[in-house]
């Protein structure tokens, strides 16, 4: 594991601070309490926590999708504007996100391939801009694939571009979704759950080879899942939320051989021992309430 | 036989034969490029219809619908006489010479009902076309830019749909002078409502798909993402709503016609053909046959509406 940039002083490039989400209802439903954290550029942050926890909240919070009800969302340094009926600037075209839902995440009425190709327009696009401001694009020196290389990339094959996106499998779908993301040559990738729609074996293939597509071109990944044995394998640290707070951040290595709060230490009981005996998933048992004070390491 | 002696194998025609049709069958079941999945076998031509489509009403609606398109295509080269011409004795019923028989002033029934066709399922067609335009715009504009306009044009649905469509219709037509072309736009101020409401809450949702999110975080303005997004997505449930509303349309106009606020008398159009028929009850083949007509085609392509929409049905539509 590389050491968080943090400790070489650079600029992070995503910074949240005391984020609050509430949604509207009788009560308003706070999804999400109080949470701040940043992400440095190239690194692999991961973000878990059990379903309903608000991690989808926070990245729909962290892309500008939604304006959060309290708190600020910095974008090198600079108050990211939530997305509105306007087009987004170039500027902030940096962002993307792979979404939760593989019914959704891609137009049914487009062939795959120009939807990935729109990936590849915005990585030009924001280039253009860039180059304009006098600024350097990221993975400026990486050389550019074509949409079906992509499809190539992330497994499936190039006559996969003429497809539409109903004749894929839900994981396949991600893995379009996020070479379309990619391809637009983000800075800062956010990938909502994106392998929770593949089996065991290739969850860990698939949680990889984003990681390795995105560190290639210099994105910084916040990995959302609910599964901690899957994000040690990628993450450089891991921030752990329950009930809409951190309840615990630190080093992978940290957090996995060392969990500090009951929440976390329940999460990691839940994980079946690799010699297959397996340990019942106790993790959390329905009823029981969790302190939701942060323990850092 | 003649397969036997295009393979004249040595030891076995009949097995060679066999075996080369097994293999001409093999090579056409390729794997699939992208899959990689080998298809079971070939699907013939009737199964290629999708299923909604394949039921024995939608068959026979799908015939008598096509029917009547080709009838109002082509009527006045297969009436018998013209529409307009009172050459005939009056009051003859059905028989040889007039198989509908003929009307007051001695018109021939059947040329006037194939005559018919062409002005009600034409104006019907024509009508659906423009509702859909303006519902769907509208629509369209109310879902996406939301606020005032939004409430501006709900409202205008809401004021229309307040009313019953046929008298609403009727006080239009009434109030803009008895033609067909008034009758037409009263039909279309009472009939785009639907679309707009339909289309609107379709772009709605649309909006907050993921796909709509995904593209608006790659520097989609709103105009592309409309174009490219959402409304694709809106085209088809849009066309079930306007074929399911030709058959309506139809009756609609007609009924218009029918109270004489539509088409004028000589012009041969099924609801002015029945409203001469009720002066003469006796005389049954003056309203029974436009009244036929008008069933049918109100009743096929209502059956077709729900072909179409039960294939746009993702439920349905897997096989
Ligand atoms: N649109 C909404 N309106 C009201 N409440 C919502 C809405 N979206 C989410 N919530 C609530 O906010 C909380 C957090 O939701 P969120 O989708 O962020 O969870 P999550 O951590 O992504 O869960 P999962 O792992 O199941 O995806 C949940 O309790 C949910 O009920
Ligand atoms: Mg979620």
């Amino acid at each position: 594991m590389t050491e968080p940039a943090k400790a070489t002083g650079a600029e992070p490039i995503l910074e949240v601070r005391d984020i609050v989400v509430d949604y509207p209802g009788h009560p308003p439903v706070r999804a999400v309490d109080g949470v701040s954290f940043e992400l440095y550029p190239g690194e692999v942050v991961g973000l878990v926590g059990e379903s309903g926890c608000g991690k989808s909240t926070m990245a729909r919070v962290i892309t500008g999708l939604l304006k959060p009800t309290k708190g600020e969302v910095l974008y090198r340094g600079e108050p990211l504007p939530p997305l509105t009926a306007r087009r987004r600037s170039p500027k902030y075209t940096g962002i993307q996100m792979v979404f939760q839902d593989p019914s959704s995440s891609l137009n049914p009425r487009r062939r795959v391939g120009s939807q990935v190709e729109d990936g590849l327009q915005a990585a030009r696009a924001r280039a253009a801009y860039e180059t304009e401001e006098g600024g350097v694009a990221v993975g400026a020196g990486v050389k550019e694939l074509t949409a079906s290389q992509w499809l190539q990339r992330i497994g499936l094959s190039a006559q996969a571009a003429g497809r539409y996106p109903q004749s894929f499998s839900g994981g396949q779908r991600q893995r379009i979704a996020t070479a379309r993301a990619l391809a637009a040559r983000p800075s800062l990738l956010v990938g909502d759950e994106p392998i929770s729609a593949l089996d065991a074996s290739t969850q860990a293939r698939v949680a990889g080879l984003m990681c390795q597509l995105a560190l290639e071109q210099g994105t910084s990944l916040l990995f959302i899942s609910h599964d901690l044995s899957i994000v040690r394998l990628i993450a450089d640290r891991i921030i752990v939320m329950y009930a809409g707070r951190v309840v615990e951040r630190g080093r992978t290595d940290q957090v996995w051989n060392d969990p500090r709060h009951p929440y976390t230490k329940a999460l990691l009981g839940a994980i079946p021992a690799p010699d297959g005996s397996g340990r019942m998933p106790v993790a959390t048992p329905t009823g029981t309430v969790y302190p939701r004070d942060e323990i850092s390491h | 036989m003649s397969e036997k002696a295009k393979n004249p194998g040595p030891i076995s025609p009949v097995g060679s034969a066999v075996k080369a049709r097994a293999e001409a069958k093999k090579a056409k079941a390729t794997p699939d490029p992208v899959t990689g999945l080998t298809p079971v076998r070939k699907k013939s031509l009737w199964h290629r219809i999708p299923p909604s489509w394949r039921t024995p009403f939608a068959i026979v609606a799908t015939i008598v619908a096509a029917a009547w398109i080709v009838i109002a295509l082509i009527g006045p080269a297969i009436a018998p006489h013209n529409p307009l011409a009172q050459d005939m004795t009056p009051f003859q019923g059905p028989g040889a010479g007039h198989i509908f028989g003929t009307d007051e002033l001695g018109r021939d029934v059947f040329s006037r009902v194939i005559a018919g066709a062409r002005v009600s399922i034409g104006l019907a067609i024509l009508l659906v076309c423009m509702s859909t335009t303006v519902g769907t715009i509208l629509g369209t504009v109310a879902g996406f830019f939301g606020k005032w306009v939004d409430e501006v044009i709900m409202r205008f649905t809401d004021l229309v749909m307040a009313f019953p469509t046929v008298i609403l219709a009727m006080v239009i037509a009434a109030a803009l002078g008895p033609s067909l072309f008034n009758a037409v736009l009263a039909a279309l101020v009472v009939s785009w409502p639907q679309y707009a409401r339909t289309v609107r809450s379709m772009v709605l949702s649309l909006r907050g798909a993921d796909f709509v999110s995904s593209g608006r975080l790659l520097g989609y303005g709103p105009i592309r993402s409309m174009r490219r997004d959402v409304l694709p997505n809106v085209v088809g449930p849009t066309l079930v709503l306007s074929s399911l509303d030709i058959g309506t349309s139809a009756l609609l106009l007609s009924g218009l016609s029918f109270l004489g606020l539509g088409a004028k008398p000589p012009s041969p159009e099924w609801g002015s053909m029945i409203s001469e028929a009720v002066k003469h009850f006796d005389k049954w083949w003056l309203g029974i046959f436009p009244g036929l007509a008008l069933l049918t085609v109100v009743i096929s392509f209502n059956f077709l509406g729900d072909a179409l929409r039960d294939s746009f049905d993702p439920g349905t539509e897997r096989e």
